[in-house]
């Protein structure tokens, strides 16, 4: 038995490695995937719990009087001089005002552009969470139990979603904007529409987003979930399931769903920056959240019309905008070759 | 391994049939034929005993193996398991009837759960009908199958990705045991294996039947592995069994002209009288289950096909005792 | 091809070679032949070409001419040699129907279009003849008697063949705008099956009221038929209006889009879709050329009309491009000949060296307002409403957000309009002390906190969805915020669905508590102000005074304020009506606050050196005094 204890104290020596920790393993080797991880989580730390410490922490103050300043230390140093020279038009100096309150100068109506993209940053990472964890859970469980239980079960549940990705996606925003808004008017207090109205004020308007981004995404992520389930369900460790006598919930979240979440996860994670977007868009042409609350998209939306003047009031929340859907996609790519590495090709 | 004197029958299939319909359409499912993958079997088998079942790929023999274990849901025919009609029991009674019974798996690649750890796979069926106690003496317990199946018990917390196709194997076959069933249908358990482990895995095989009682199913697609482990041998074609009789007398004594056409096929260790050989080559291919020939499923194929056999279908006869074949040319 | 099935369509068009190129010469006289198209079918054997030869033989037997008119038309130069006018309508027009507009985007070009009987003189603002050549009005103020000139031909334009042609009667005879065009023009509006918004601008004409709403004074159905309406062609060149009142502002009214003269035969003919390029029959200035919905409209001299030595400009590009700060880039480029500059862009305009020249900033006759419903609790209260009204700090808002040099609004008319106050002098302008005691005086009285009120009552401010609108309300609602300690929900919503629900009849809780408008001059008196806007009997009533319910189906009747703007409607004396006009204004903003009046407009502008362009008392773009030096254009773009 000589073998047999050496190979034994060879397997205590070791860890067992599981599909899960591999994976871990070999995100933890993907440079760019975990600076993207580093750089979202300072995002979430600076968004939330840090908000106001290096902020002014009031993101609607309004100084008219300082309306579009720009920061002092562009005025007062050499290398913001330069700098701005480069972002701003010719004679920006013959017509800029500049104010020591604000680190990255103030935007029309003299607000804190620091202060605003920091908090902005709430709703951006927000939205990426919640509709994505929205949209991840329904369209896997839809997805699950259509591809599980198959036939014209699958068959009807597959052509609502069809039908439901037939809806103009804008279009089913507005109505439900307005059928809560509307509920809420008429309806008895406290009544649902009233509740979810008052909510989604207190959110700032980011409640009804919340609802129409998940309430569309989870489709694909749905039909994405179908496939993998049917394909999974075919496997012969779900007969030997079966064989044993396993009954179908046990089957669909011990067997299937722990095979086909990894790739869903990946999928999500690489939808995040379209949610981003989404938000972004949305509060661009006024359906997303509500003034003052700063969104990236409404910052943006706020200074694309001054951008001949003021350059530099579109570039904080561009900017953030534009690492944060890079860190998701670095981190979602990373995630995919971590947990496939036959998705790659 | 000896001969079982006193035959009792463990369960008994009756014109078993197993269709799996084909649809059209996209909304509405129209039903437009059927694949007659298992088309009415019957046979017994004995306790104790190991019944062969060879044929062609695609012939219906792991079909024939589920519908059995009510993995299908068999369209017709019943299957008699000590004395009660498992194809009409259902939900809970049916859960429990599991118990008896167990299936190891052709593939041993698809068949074992890549995200669960042995440990847990092999206690699933422990959990599943909640025995075996709690959580650690379930442990121990898995680790006793491990060791009975030749798996070194520390390999508990692994995953199946860092075993070979024969050790996974072994936890296929753990698996089936940990529920100490009477009955296990072995579905193609080597053919993905290396030869050099083939063997192993059938000593095992026999070494458990020997050490359990257990009674198998087991099935091949070629006659050389049958004849080392079966008693009795039933040879399958397009969804029926043309030939079933002990395996002394299927060597010696083929009835059926497609059993001839396999033997023909299998290597015999004697050169010379290999070389004596008369050999058999079936020419075309087999017909499609979804549209079977008219007459004797095999007439398309059949050297010694003759009118009947393009008329009627051959009636499964009783020829010599324990002696079963389809044919016409034995039929009067 | 020539395969034997093959069913042969043979398409001939008629060639009109009617436009030859004239040298520079005086126009002569051209003969446009108007010709049908003829398609033939030819059925079966295999078709050569020498067989489609004949097949035109037999054709051209079979074309008929409908019809030759005889009519000078001058020849028109290519279009990238005319003199063109590159504009930016900013949104899409409405509608191009005059009994229909009701903004400035569709009046603009209306008047372009359309001739009417009188116009505002282009620098001094005063009524001036256009269709009518004089007229003339009883003692007692009520008959107004109008002649024509017999001149001015109804055009029309096909943009597919680029063909000029005149209206032609049934009789065969060319078409010349006459009484019966006005006649009918006017009974269109008031006309309810038309619809017309603006009808109620022509009340003050006999009748018009009654036929407009279908009721009589005592509110039965009326008994009136549209010839009873105070309008009525004495001969094919004269009108004669009857008045309800006597209203020495009637000539302004007279040349107003809504009672311009229409061609009923293309309205006959084509219904809804008369005013489409290809349909439409206009008799101003300029014709419709191609308008492509949503993208570009154009607009082109009128060769036939009779002072089109004077019109210079040939061409005007019409683009739709709704956000100023994408019409400001294109102005940079040289895209755009002159455009609005936005307000955030004025800073550095008036900086730039180049554009500062081309800068031009005056006062407009608009007047930008916040609008109080009064069934919607809290603002059915006045100290509410004030309180609102006097927080909003206007110099500030002017300097810091609209830049634009606006003149701060205690009241509604702005300097310019007959009767209008002195900004400043009445109503409710800044004053932050009042705005707090005010407040505080209504949550005293009901004993609630401020966080209280913000909870209960969830106020909101509505505006129709723009940049300009949503950086106004912003920094409104701050204001709101430091002074009173408000807080306002800000909603924005698209122009069409805005203007519904701020309605009067919309339901009182789809409504917001505060609306934003704005309201320029139709014509110089503030008729057209305080009384057609706010009286509750008269106007859209959307800040729903005197009303029996809170949705406002009916009100209780005139309050003292309306009886105010009626009187002083009525009102011969001049000076009477000042006096009249300037206490119903202090009324409404002051101790009534009903509305906060925000600002006067200014017109805020970049034109290109090479446009000489005019910017009339009373708003509007009457291109066809303009003029464009298209060599210095050219060489500015570059070609
Ligand atoms: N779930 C199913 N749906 C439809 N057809 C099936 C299904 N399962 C098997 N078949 C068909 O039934 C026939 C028999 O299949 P089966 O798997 O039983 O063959 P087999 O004898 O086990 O072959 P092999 O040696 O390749 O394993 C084949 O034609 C197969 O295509
Ligand atoms: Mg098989």
């Amino acid at each position: 038995m000589a073998v047999a204890e050496l190979s034994q104290q060879g397997i205590i020596a070791r860890k067992p490695r599981s599909l899960l920790s591999d994976s871990v393993n070999r995100l933890k080797k993907n440079k760019l995937a975990m600076v993207s991880m580093m750089f979202l989580l300072l995002m979430v730390l600076a968004a939330f719990p840090f908000a106001s410490l290096f902020t002014s922490g009031d993101f609607a103050k309004q100084d008219l009087m300082a309306n579009s300043a720009l920061p002092q230390w562009v005025e007062s140093t050499a290398i913001g001089r330069v700098v701005f020279s480069i972002i701003m038009p010719n004679n920006y100096e013959n017509y800029v005002r500049y104010s020591d309150q604000f680190p990255l100068g103030a935007d029309d109506l003299g607000r804190d552009l620091w202060t605003r993209t920091i908090y902005g940053a709430r709703i951006s990472l927000s939205i990426a969470v919640v509709a994505s964890t929205v949209s991840l859970i329904i369209g896997t469980i839809y997805g699950l139990i259509s591809g599980y239980i198959g036939g014209t079960v699958d068959n009807v549940m597959m052509r609502v979603v069809d039908f439901l990705y037939g809806f103009p996606f804008i279009v089913v925003v507005i109505l439900l904007q307005t059928y809560f808004k509307a509920l809420a008017k008429h309806g008895a207090e406290g009544s649902i529409g009233q509740v979810m109205v008052n909510l989604n004020n207190a959110m700032g308007g980011m409640f009804f987003l919340f609802i129409a981004i998940g309430l569309i995404n989870w489709l694909g992520m749905a039909r994405i979930a179908r496939g993998q389930a049917l394909s999974i369900r075919k496997k012969e460790y779900v007969d030997a399931a079966k064989a044993v006598g396993a009954v179908d919930t046990r089957i669909i979240f011990r067997h299937i769903l722990p095979n086909i979440l990894g790739p869903l996860i990946v999928m999500e994670t690489l939808q995040i920056p379209g949610y981003i977007f989404l938000e972004a868009f949305l509060s661009f042409i006024g359906l997303g959240v509500n003034p003052p609350t700063p969104s990236w998209g409404i910052m943006i939306s706020e200074a694309a019309p001054a951008v001949r003047s003021y350059p530099n009031q579109l570039l904080p929340p561009a900017l953030a905008l534009t690492f944060t859907t890079l860190a998701f996609n670095f981190l979602g790519d990373g995630l995919r070759d971590a947990f496939d590495p036959k998705m790659k090709e | 391994m000896s001969d079982n004197n006193k035959a009792e029958t463990l369960m008994k299939i009756k014109d078993l049939k197993m269709y799996f319909p084909i649809t059209q359409g996209i909304i509405i499912q129209k039903h437009v034929g059927d694949i007659k993958a298992v088309d009415g079997l019957s046979f017994d088998i004995q306790r104790g005993e190991t019944l062969g079942l060879v044929g062609e790929s695609g012939c219906g023999k792991s079909t024939t193996g589920r519908a059995i274990l009510q993995l299908y849901k068999p369209t017709a025919g019943s299957v008699i398991f000590e004395g009660e009609d498992i194809t009409t029991i259902r939900g809970e009674s049916l859960r429990k009837m599991r118990r008896r019974m167990q299936m190891i798996f052709q593939d041993p690649y698809a068949s074992l759960n890549p995200r669960m750890t042995v440990g847990n796979i092999v206690a699933e069926p422990l959990e599943v009908h909640k025995i075996g106690g709690n959580a650690k003496e379930r442990r121990e317990k898995v680790k006793d199958l491990l060791n009975v199946v030749g798996l070194n018990p520390y390999f508990i917390n692994r995953y199946p990705h860092e075993f070979s196709g024969g050790q996974r194997q072994r936890i296929g076959v753990a698996r089936a045991l940990a529920l100490n069933p009477d009955f296990i249908v072995c579905d193609e358990p080597i053919s993905a294996l290396d030869v050099s482990i083939q063997a192993q895995v059938i000593n095992l095989l026999e070494d458990l039947q020997q050490e359990f009682g257990l009674t198998y199913l087991f099935i091949a697609h070629d006659l050389s592995v049958v004849r080392h482990i079966s008693d009795r041998i039933a040879v399958m074609y397009l969804g029926k069994i043309v030939e079933l009789t002990d395996r002394y007398t299927l060597y010696a004594n083929p009835l059926h002209p497609y059993t001839q056409a396999l033997l023909s096929a299998v290597p015999i260790p004697d050169p010379v009288a290999d070389a004596k050989r008369q050999r058999v080559i079936l020419e075309g291919d087999v017909p499609s289950p979804a549209n079977p020939p008219k007459g004797c499923n095999f007439c398309t194929r059949c050297p010694k096909a003759f009118d009947p056999c393009f008329e009627t279908e051959p009636e499964f006869k009783e020829h010599e005792p324990g002696h079963w074949a389809a044919c016409h040319l034995y039929q009067a | 091809m020539f395969s034997k099935k093959t069913l042969l369509f043979v398409a001939i068009f008629a060639m009109l070679a009617l436009i030859a190129a004239q040298c520079g010469a005086a126009p002569t006289p051209e003969t446009i032949t108007v010709v049908e198209t003829v398609i033939v079918e030819k059925e079966g054997e295999t078709v050569t070409v020498v067989e489609t030869v004949e097949v035109e033989k037999i054709v051209e037997k079979e074309v008929e001419v409908v019809k030759t008119v005889e009519v000078e038309v001058p020849a028109a130069a290519p279009m990238d040699e005319r003199v063109t006018l590159d504009w930016n309508f900013s949104t899409e027009p409405p509608t191009l129907d005059p009994s229909q507009a009701s903004d400035t985007t569709s009046v603009d070009i209306i008047n372009n279009l359309f001739v009417g009987l009188t116009q505002f003189d282009p620098v001094s603002g005063e009524v001036i003849p256009a269709l009518a050549s004089d007229w003339s009005v009883s003692d007692d103020g009520l008959e107004w008697t109008f002649n024509l000139r017999q001149d001015i031909p109804w055009v029309h334009y096909d943009p597919s063949t680029g063909e000029t042609s005149q209206a032609i009667d049934d009789e065969g005879n060319p078409r010349f705008v006459n009484a019966n065009d006005v006649v009918y023009g006017a009974r269109r509006t008031v006309n309810p099956d038309t619809a017309s918004d603006y009808a109620y601008v022509t009340y003050i004409i006999k009748n018009a009221l009654e036929l407009n709403t279908g009721e009589d004074a005592d509110g039965n159905p009326t008994e009136l038929t549209l010839e009873d309406l105070g309008v009525e062609a004495v001969d094919d060149w004269t009108v004669k209006f009857t008045l309800e009142n006597p209203a020495g502002y009637f000539p302004a009214i007279a040349g107003m889009w809504v009672v311009k003269p229409m061609p009923e035969w293309a309205i006959d003919k084509w219904n809804v879709k008369w005013t489409e390029a290809g349909l439409i029959d206009t008799s101003g200035p300029y014709m419709l050329g191609e308008w492509i919905h949503g993208g570009s409209l154009q607009m082109l001299k009128n060769p036939l009309w009779v002072n089109a030595d004077d019109v210079q400009i040939e061409v005007i590009n019409g683009l739709m491009i709704v956000e100023a700060s994408t019409a400001f880039a294109l102005y940079e480029n040289n895209e755009l000949d002159t455009v609005e500059v936005p307000s955030t862009e004025i800073d550095r305009v008036k900086a730039d060296p180049v554009l500062s020249a081309d800068f031009y900033s005056a006062p407009d006759v608009c007047t930008y307002y916040y609008g109080f419903v009064q069934t919607k609790p809290p603002m059915d209260d006045v100290r509410v409403r004030r309180a609102f009204s006097a927080a909003i700090d206007r110099q500030s808002l002017i300097d810091n957000v609209t830049k634009g040099g606006q003149y701060p609004a205690s009241t509604f008319a702005p300097p310019g309009i007959f009767g209008a106050p002195e900004p400043g002098t009445l109503g409710q302008g800044y004053d932050a002390d009042l705005a707090k005691a005010s407040l505080q005086e209504f949550l005293d009285e009901k004993g609630m906190t401020i966080d209280e009120f913000n909870a209960e009552y969830g106020i909101t401010l509505g505006h129709n969805t723009s940049e300009g609108h949503a950086k106004i309300a912003a920094a409104i609602q701050q204001m709101w915020n430091d002074t009173l300690g408000t807080d306002v929900q800000v909603e924005n919503q698209e122009w069409k669905v805005y203007l519904k629900s701020i309605n009067a009849d919309s339901p009182v809780e789809d409504t917001y508590h505060i609306y934003r408008l704005g309201w320029c001059a139709d014509y110089p008196d503030e008729n057209n102000w305080v009384h057609e806007v706010f009286n509750s009997q008269v106007g859209s009533n959307r800040l729903r005074r005197n009303c029996a319910d809170p949705n406002c189906d009916d009100t209780t009747g005139p309050d003292a304020f309306d009886d105010l703007t009626t009187a002083a409607g009525q009102e011969q004396d001049p000076a009477k009506r000042i006096e009249l006009y300037a206490q119903a204004e202090d009324m409404l903003a002051g101790e009534m606050a009903a509305y906060a009046p925000i600002y006067h407009y200014t017109i805020v502008r970049v034109t290109k050196p090479y446009l000489t362009r005019n910017y009339p008392p009373l708003g509007g773009q009457d291109f066809y005094n303009w003029k464009v030096d298209q060599d210095a254009k050219k060489a500015a773009q570059g070609m």
